[in-house]
């Protein structure tokens, strides 16, 4: 036998051996898991969304998030990192353009598709495929159109969320001149080289700090941009698909209702989300979706694939109308208060709630230095929050 | 293949058996390869325990079109990739140590039980690039195509042998032997 098929077969033998009392624990966990997916039907059932769809609640929440996960990343570029705040520019000429943009990684993430006409933005999701937006940046409203019931409800835009969703399609674009042209100076891309993209010849470019890093493949022929990966702290987005100045109906960027629709009344107060929100969100979180535990990980991505699992969660609590909707609006404000964060002049946040169990005193969970405050603001696994000097951090 | 898809038609309609069966045949298996991928035993064992999760997560709207085991195999080595990525990352920032995944379970105790041949073939592999061990590991042991594995990594099938063959010729000089199974 060859050496190496000496490895291969040395590597195919290797057994390994298990506890048996962890693999009948680990066994019993997954039946109780099937058992409860069947009993709520969410995971199990195809189309949850429908069902997901009925309540208020969920509308509203779904409705936040979509606005909320499209305003992180201007809101991140802009405040992180003063260099990329000055390519956040409206130079881009396109008069339409349509893009995918996916939160989290590029192959399991949430994936939003775009099509952009002057200021209007006509916006899907691809976990909540009977749900449409239609964003007008300039005057600040959102229309949420519910295909199935027919039903549309508008949104008040103004305050930090529209200014960061218009602030966002400049960013795209101003990134895409940037490609173009690659002359600024401050941008300073560094050549990756040429590779296969999707049956394209692509050269890529990356950008970047400690915090933001920026990656481009552009086509070699035309300059336009193929795919476009930003990773700012621990959240990374993917902007591909991209299309330009293709014929786009007016009829699908109109902020009136669609014939045969009918108005719904919807309030959500999105305007701010404070302390005391992200850790009524975070207590939402751990009592719904992990036993008690805080979760892995906190990112908008990790947020946004809870949101369609909210209504199978809320469900099994009984809670009223009233009271689920209450819920719901905790959970979307825990997510705003980290979109916002950056934006409202605070800085470096740090998530330590891995596996901490809701009422552990002794684990710092999060922290954060506020705005204007010489302080950190500690938040313990009992949730209570203590002011804490910057050498007295937890390590 | 047919016995897997018959598993899966029968959990879809809730029998607990055919769960029994999917997890005892595949279980160790995924053991191996996520022990293989990842140094820190805790986080291969939550990454086998979490693609069991997603599985039934999923099994409403499952449809196989390749095997299951390629499907577990696959959603091993990108939770695997995932969680060596976070740990890059948490690098990058400062910070040490991560703790590994709850998912909201308590394990008894360890999973693995290591004897002195899988320690072996574990602290060689640790010797490996990330990229060169996924490479030998899903080949190997996940029996994945070279053009699958290229796919996963975002890379041309010419790479990927490259990685493959260096690290099979680099795991040949560390364990030269030693390794008794």
């Amino acid at each position: 036998m060859r050496p190496t098929d000496q490895i291969k077969q040395t590597l195919k033998d290797i057994k390994v051996k298990t506890n048996p009392t962890v693999n009948q624990a680990v066994l019993d966990d997954l039946l109780g898991r099937l058992e409860t997916a069947q009993q709520n039907n969410v995971s199990v059932k195809p189309n949850a969304w429908r069902t997901f769809m009925k309540t208020r609640m969920t509308k509203l929440t779904a409705a936040a998030a979509v606005l909320i996960v499209g305003f992180v990343i201007w809101t991140q570029v802009a405040f992180v990192q003063p260099t990329f705040a000055d390519i956040v520019r409206p130079l881009m000429t396109a008069q339409t353009l349509i893009y995918d943009f996916i939160t989290g990684l590029e192959e399991s993430g949430t994936t939003m598709h775009d099509i952009v006409k002057g200021s209007r933005i006509r916006r899907t999701i691809s976990t909540m495929p009977g749900m449409t937006m239609i964003l007008d940046t300039e005057n600040s409203r959102m229309l949420v159109l519910q295909h199935e019931k027919k039903t549309g409800s508008y949104f008040d835009m103004k305050g930090p969320l529209g200014l960061g969703t218009e602030e966002f399609l400049k960013f795209v674009r101003e990134t895409i001149r940037q490609v173009q042209t690659q002359t600024e100076p401050q941008y300073a891309p560094v050549k990756l080289g040429v590779k296969e993209l999707d049956g394209r010849k692509v050269v890529g470019y990356a950008a970047g700090s400690e915090h933001v890093k920026i990656e481009i493949w552009a086509d070699v022929k035309t300059s336009l941009p193929v795919k476009i990966t930003l990773g700012i702290g621990p959240q990374t987005t993917t902007l591909k698909n991209f299309e330009f100045d293709v014929p786009v109906d007016d009829a699908l960027v109109s902020m009136d209702l669609p014939a045969g629709y009918t108005l719904e009344e919807a309030q959500m107060d999105l305007s701010d989300a404070t302390e005391q929100d992200f850790i009524a969100g975070l207590k939402v979180w751990t009592e719904l979706f992990t036993d008690g535990y805080f979760p892995e990980s906190i990112t908008v991505d990790d947020y946004m694939k809870k949101v369609p699992l909210l209504e199978g969660a809320v469900t099994k609590l009984n809670l009223s109308p009233e009271e689920s909707k209450q819920l719901g609006v905790s959970f979307m404000k825990g997510m705003m208060f980290l979109t916002l964060f950056e934006a409202k002049g605070h800085k470096d946040w740090h998530y330590a709630g891995n596996g901490v169990k809701v009422g552990d005193a002794s684990k710092a969970i999060f922290w954060y230095k506020p705005k204007d405050a010489q302080d950190y603001r500690v938040i313990y696994g009992d949730l209570r929050v203590e002011d804490v000097p910057a050498d007295q951090l937890p390590q | 293949m047919i016995e897997d898809k018959m598993l899966i038609w029968k959990l879809r309609k809730g029998d607990r058996s055919s769960l029994c069966r999917i997890y005892e045949k595949y279980r160790d298996d995924l053991l191996r390869i996520a022990a293989g991928l990842l140094t820190d035993t805790s986080q291969a064992e939550d990454t086998v325990h979490d693609a069991f999760i997603s599985f039934i997560d999923c099994i409403g709207t499952f449809s196989v079109t390749g095997s299951l085991r390629g499907y577990l195999t696959t959603c091993v080595a990108n939770r695997a990739r995932n969680v060596n990525r976070a740990k890059a990352r948490h690098r990058e920032v400062g910070i040490d140590e991560i703790d590994p995944p709850a998912g909201g379970f308590d394990r008894p105790e360890q999973w693995l039980l290591q004897d002195e041949a899988f320690e072996q073939f574990r602290g060689a592999m640790a010797q490996l690039p990330y990229e060169q061990r996924e490479a030998v590991i899903l080949h190997v042991q996940g029996q994945m195509k070279f053009s699958t594995i290229a796919a996963m990594q975002q890379t041309s099938i010419k790479t990927v042998l490259s990685r493959y063959r260096y690290g099979i010729t680099k795991l040949r000089s560390l364990l030269n032997g030693e390794v008794t199974v």
